[in-house]
């Protein structure tokens, strides 16, 4: 059996950096949400978020479409099924990881 | 950026998934209005009762534009736009328009034709505050110190210190009203505090 530290290794990078599993953590709760709600919920400025919602729309796990709301106009961002089902895949394999840490005795495994 | 821990994650989750119910500024309005309503049902004004119950709806259909048209703009505009997915919630509405509500109404019934010698809607009130509380993304604790309180103030009577039946109600309306007014401001707060001001925002404030 692996450590628990060396299946971290493992987790999908594009999904594990903070700031895009807190924008599809975000996304999976929801229809959509707009360009601010996520700004607001990650705290990054709009260079950044930008960056992020390219990677993660050029993965296909997110959709970007511009809208006029009020005549002013407004990003919103959707969830796709791919990614739904990958952030899911996500949190179950980080839960299976804190419990294996829990459990993981450093003699035991060498 | 604010850093990402499993429970800070945990609750963007929660807010994104009842981002409605945490616009707690929305809930003023109406929580004015309930206490305006008692206010006026306590007081002996001698405005006739029909003038009173106009007076009363026009405070509310003022609460209700206030909270749908002004401060649905003021989210929208500081703090985004969510859809919702009613899907994840077939059970929370079912339960709010199947159980809740009728249990509300049978309980104003119940004191308002059987005079009992506690106030039973203030108990159905604490039961729905905090089935709200848990059913729209938990955490904040002050719903579940209302609730506590609401049970302090409907049992009451029983120690001859408030009033049953009608006399009772108007004043677990105006709490029930405040309520609303101090829940909101903190359920805004704790809103203010998972989606924190970006720096733009920031610069422009303190310009």
């Amino acid at each position: 059996m692996s450590r628990p530290f060396e299946e971290l290794a493992d987790l999908d990078r594009l999904i594990h950096e903070p700031a895009r599993l807190a924008i599809l953590t975000a996304l999976a709760a929801c229809k959509a949400a707009d360009f601010l709600y996520l700004q607001r919920l990650t705290g990054l400025s709009k260079g950044n978020l930008s960056s992020h919602l390219s990677k993660l729309e050029n993965a296909e796990l997110v959709t970007v479409e511009k809208e006029f709301v009020d005549k002013i106009p407004n990003t919103r961002i959707s969830i796709t099924k791919a990614g739904r089902a990958a952030v899911e895949r996500h949190w179950k394999r980080l839960d299976q990881l804190r419990q294996a840490s829990l459990e993981w005795a450093p003699d035991a495994s060498g | 950026m604010t850093p990402m821990t499993a429970d800070r994650l945990r609750r963007i989750h929660d807010v994104t998934d009842n981002f409605f119910f945490w616009q707690g500024l929305r809930w003023i309005p109406l929580g004015t209005a309930m206490l305006a309503y008692a206010f006026m049902r306590s007081v002996d004004f001698s405005t006739a009762s029909d003038a009173r119950e106009w007076i009363a709806l026009s405070l509310f259909a003022l609460a209700l534009w206030l909270s749908t048209s002004v401060l649905g703009r003021y989210y929208a505009r500081h703090f985004g736009r969510v859809r919702g997915d009613a899907s994840r919630h077939v059970v929370r509405t079912s339960v709010k328009w199947f159980l809740v509500y009728p249990a509300i109404v049978v309980a104003m019934l119940v004191d308002l034709e059987l005079v009992p010698p506690l106030i039973v809607s203030g108990l159905a009130y604490a039961l729905a505050i905090e089935a709200y509380r848990q059913s729209t993304g938990g955490g904040r604790a002050h719903y579940t110190a209302f609730a506590i309180g609401l049970v302090a103030f409907s049992i009451l009577p029983l120690f001859g210190a408030a009033p049953v039946g009608r006399s009772g109600l108007t004043p677990l309306i105006g709490i029930i009203g405040l309520i609303y007014i101090v829940g909101g401001v903190l359920d805004h707060r704790e809103l203010v505090r998972v989606l924190a001001p970006i720096e733009e925002e920031r610069h422009v404030a303190s310009v």
